[in-house]
């Protein structure tokens, strides 16, 4: 029971089971793989309509059932979850046998019995997948966001993710949704996680019973960008009020590496803090923003900036952050701002074990990169980081593109 | 301090009214590293006219906003700084019921502790920063109103009201924001954040005895000015709603439309909650998936799975929003009138479908510090008590259904649609 991860925990007032599976991303599967999920999130075989799936959930006194699709560096994967809550809280009911075989249900009798499945069902989902796409083109920070990505290039896993429009959703196939399926089952890497209070022989048990898993292996999803890009900034303009910026940088590190929690400080030091330098720089000093802020794709060993801004300070702000860029480059910051950082970054550590979500995520993470890592290695290796370590990781980061959403200025206009 | 044990939820709380009036309750969440800090005031975007006993005071939309903006500023040090010094996680929120400033952390929580009952408890403003805030503040209205579903919903409230505050944005608009001055700021202050008029809640795994005994000697330390008895003053409301249509446009891709019934405030607020029970139940059955028409509406394209509803009353008001992302928008109206206008039973077996949700949605919202937190303040501000208001989802007969159900004037509505921007060619 390699693929298993069991987390007891007797203070949650849950039991989530998440079940992934794991393959690798290719550009034209991405969209059928979405398809897939809407369509296992959305009824089975027991339960085929939403009447039934919503009667048995609330039987399970509000239970919740989702399926989604995510890209993980260079993979992509289906995560089938089911959260119930303690069954301690319940008496004359096994909750958590229920759980499994509402998994099971959702996972192994599929209403995609063969290439001709049911039509309505199909439709139902492309038509959910059409509306989502468009749904993240009509959010200005979002569009701006993937954008970015799609115009980054093939090099950049990510921009495989949004590199489609809705209208290649009729592109898809039945059979190819149904294919995607198969392959789920038999060639994908599969792995259970539950965290909550339950006995492990009981849950080993269930899963053996319900979760048929194939002991596939998987590829290793990090890897680091490389820039292939001749152009560097990007514009477009759309009819709102404010405009939106998205920088990318590549690192040349991503979190297989030793550097990596090297360059974590770093990014908290840039832009994920109240005192980082991007939002008192940009914010506080010139009001120019309400929110701005620097984040990692740990897989992929990028950085990213984004920020919405007024109309025509476009930019003053693209200036000021690389402006921000050479000072970390540099090593001008203070020494306090790194050690709040390290304060911080150790604090949302062990903020880890209070919550189910990120109790999986830091497992799952650990099950991906092949190490065993705890919480207290984690801030082991925090602590040992120097502000000479800082500087030299961001000394390697490189600009990849800047992409600026351009709104009209409104009030100008009205004048 | 009193302890309250809930034997069904398995959860224990301790409260105590300190001498200054400052209400503290104390959730004790053994086992659990992470504490949470909320403190809270109920005044909101919603009170813009407040009286004593010899003035009327009146103020700008969207000063509970500003001022929880300016809340963070102090003379000698930067409040979000030192949070985050501290290991902290510091935040705030200004709703239309009330303003809250809270924190979090996994570290020692004693001078985060102490550090939001001192910035909470402390207005030190200049003219310069209130003029520089106008900026930042500006910008946040300015993300807000691209977003389709704050543009719809702000929409729907002008089509609905003609004077009541819910027209305004709780940030107010840019006009009401550049006219905001410092006095207007200190004066909304001294009126709203006396303690008596505040609730601090924390949730914590740490000895609420020990938390209790920082709170005090913190609080012990400070002078407070004579409590200000406050009153917030009466809307002068129509029952009738604004108007029956409003449309707009923005740059978006799918039609968005909104079907609201205008509704009359309750002002027992146990009665109140009671009520939203019952049409939450009754909306339940009727438009989601226990409803198996909901199918045929998404397989005709008349809803998507954005479809959804909300149930919302206050003393002065109440409303019931119907929402979806639709091309089909007046098949949308007229099927959601049918619906409505066709209801004659209610279903016992749903209903007891829907209590045993319910009772599994509760015990997970108590597993969340913020949300605890969040609930307690305004379960108290509202005069309730927490597992009260649990108690009474659980006691909704199908005759209360069916009496909320009577009460939607079917005929005082309002439909607001936003369509997508004309391409220009």
């Amino acid at each position: 029971m390699e693929n298993i991860t069991l987390i007891k925990d007797t203070k949650f007032k849950n039991i989530v089971i998440s079940v992934r599976f794991l393959f690798p991303l290719k550009k034209e599967a991405v969209l059928v793989n979405q398809l897939l999920s809407a369509i296992l999130h959305e009824s089975c075989k027991q339960y085929p309509d939403k009447y039934s799936v919503t009667k048995q959930l609330d039987t399970m006194y509000g239970a919740s059932y989702s399926c989604a699709c995510n890209v993980i560096g260079n993979m992509q994967e289906i995560v089938c979850k089911c959260k119930i809550i303690n069954p301690s809280y319940v008496k004359d009911f096994d909750l958590l046998k229920e759980a499994f075989a509402l998994l099971h249900a959702f996972i192994f009798s599929s209403r995609m019995d063969c290439e001709d499945f049911d039509d309505t069902l199909f439709e139902e989902a492309k038509r959910n997948v059409k509306d989502m796409i468009l749904r993240s083109e009509e959010d200005p920070s979002t569009l701006c966001l993937y954008e970015a990505m799609r115009v980054s290039g093939d090099a950049f896993s990510l921009a495989k993710s949004v590199q489609h429009s809705a209208s290649d959703v009729d592109l898809i196939s039945k059979k190819d949704v149904y294919n995607a399926y198969i392959n789920l089952l038999h060639n994908a890497y599969p792995h259970v996680l539950v965290v909550g209070d339950f006995e492990d022989a009981i849950v080993k048990q269930y899963i053996q019973t319900y979760l048929p898993l194939k002991k596939n292996t998987f590829e290793h999803p990090s890897y680091s960008v490389v820039n292939t890009l001749d152009t560097q900034l990007f514009e477009t303009e759309k009819d709102i009020t404010q405009s939106y910026i998205t920088n990318f940088y590549t690192t040349k590190i991503n979190n297989t590496d030793t550097s990596y929690m090297a360059l974590k400080l770093a990014n908290v030091i840039l832009g994920q803090l109240p005192t980082s330098l991007l939002f008192q720089e940009i914010r506080e000093k010139r009001s120019l923003c309400y929110s701005i802020y620097s984040s990692l794709l740990p897989y992929d060993g990028i950085l990213a900036i984004t920020t919405g801004v007024e109309v025509n300070t476009e930019k003053e702000v693209l200036h000021l952050i690389e402006e921000q860029i050479q000072n970390m480059k540099e090593g001008n910051f203070k020494d306090e701002l790194i050690d709040t950082a390290k304060k911080m970054m150790v604090s949302s550590i062990h903020s880890t074990n209070d919550s189910i979500e990120s109790m999986i995520g830091f497992s799952y993470q650990n099950v991906l990169l092949n190490k065993n890592d705890t919480l207290d290695d984690l801030i082991c290796s925090l602590n040992k980081i120097s502000k000479e370590d800082v500087i030299k990781v961001m000394q390697d980061c490189e600009i990849l593109l800047s992409y600026v959403l351009k709104g009209k200025n409104v009030y100008e206009e009205s004048v | 301090m009193k302890k309250v044990y809930n034997a069904r939820f398995k959860e224990t709380y301790y409260e105590e009214t300190l001498e200054n009036g400052l209400h503290v309750v104390l959730w004790h969440k053994p086992h659990f590293q992470k504490s949470f800090f909320l403190m809270g005031t109920s005044f909101g975007a919603m009170h813009l006219k407040e009286e004593d006993e010899y003035n009327t005071y009146t103020f700008k939309s969207g000063i509970a906003h500003f001022l929880e903006h300016k809340m963070f500023e102090k003379n000698n040090y930067d409040v979000m700084e030192k949070f985050t010094d501290l290991g902290s996680n510091c935040n705030a929120f200004t709703s239309y019921n009330e303003t809250a400033y809270y924190f979090s952390t996994s570290d020692d929580y004693k001078e985060p502790l102490c550090l939001l009952l001192d910035f909470v408890q402390e207005l030190s403003i200049s003219e310069e920063s209130v003029e520089k805030e106008k900026g930042i503040i500006i910008q946040e209205l300015e993300m807000y109103m691209q977003m389709s579903e704050t543009r719809i919903l702000n929409e729907t409230m002008l089509a609905l009201y003609h004077n009541h505050p819910l027209r305004y944005d709780i940030g107010g608009d840019k006009e009401s924001v550049l006219s905001t001055t410092k006095e207007d700021l200190e004066l909304c202050y001294a009126l709203n954040y006396h303690p008596s008029k505040m609730i601090l809640v924390g949730v914590s795994g740490e000895d609420p005895y020990k938390i209790m005994d920082v709170i005090k000697e913190n609080q012990n330390n400070k002078v407070f000015d004579k409590i200000h008895k406050l009153t917030v003053s009466d809307v002068n409301e129509p029952y009738e709603i604004v108007c029956k249509e409003r449309e707009f446009s923005m740059d978006i891709t799918i039609p968005k439309v909104c079907l609201a019934y205008k509704c009359e405030g309750i002002k027992d607020a146990r009665e109140r909650n009671k009520v939203e029970c019952a049409y939450k139940f009754l909306f339940d059955m009727y438009f989601s998936s226990l409803n198996p028409d909901l199918q045929k509406w998404i397989d005709d394209e008349i809803i998507n799975n954005s479809f959804t509803y909300e149930i919302d009353f206050g003393e002065d008001y109440g409303m019931i929003l119907l929402y979806s992302e639709t091309y089909k928008e007046k098949e949308f109206i007229e099927t959601m009138q049918n619906v409505l206008r066709s209801i004659t039973t209610i279903n016992e077996e749903h209903l007891e479908q829907l209590k045993r949700r319910y009772f599994g949605v509760s015990v997970n919202a108590l597993a969340s510090h913020k949300h605890v937190a969040i609930t307690y303040m305004r379960t108290y501000f509202a005069k309730q008590d927490f597992f009260g208001a649990i108690e009474d989802l659980e006691n909704i007969t199908i005759d209360d259904i069916y009496d909320v159900y009577k009460k939607i004037d079917l005929k005082n509505y309002s439909i607001v649609k936003i369509t997508p921007n004309k391409q220009e060619y």
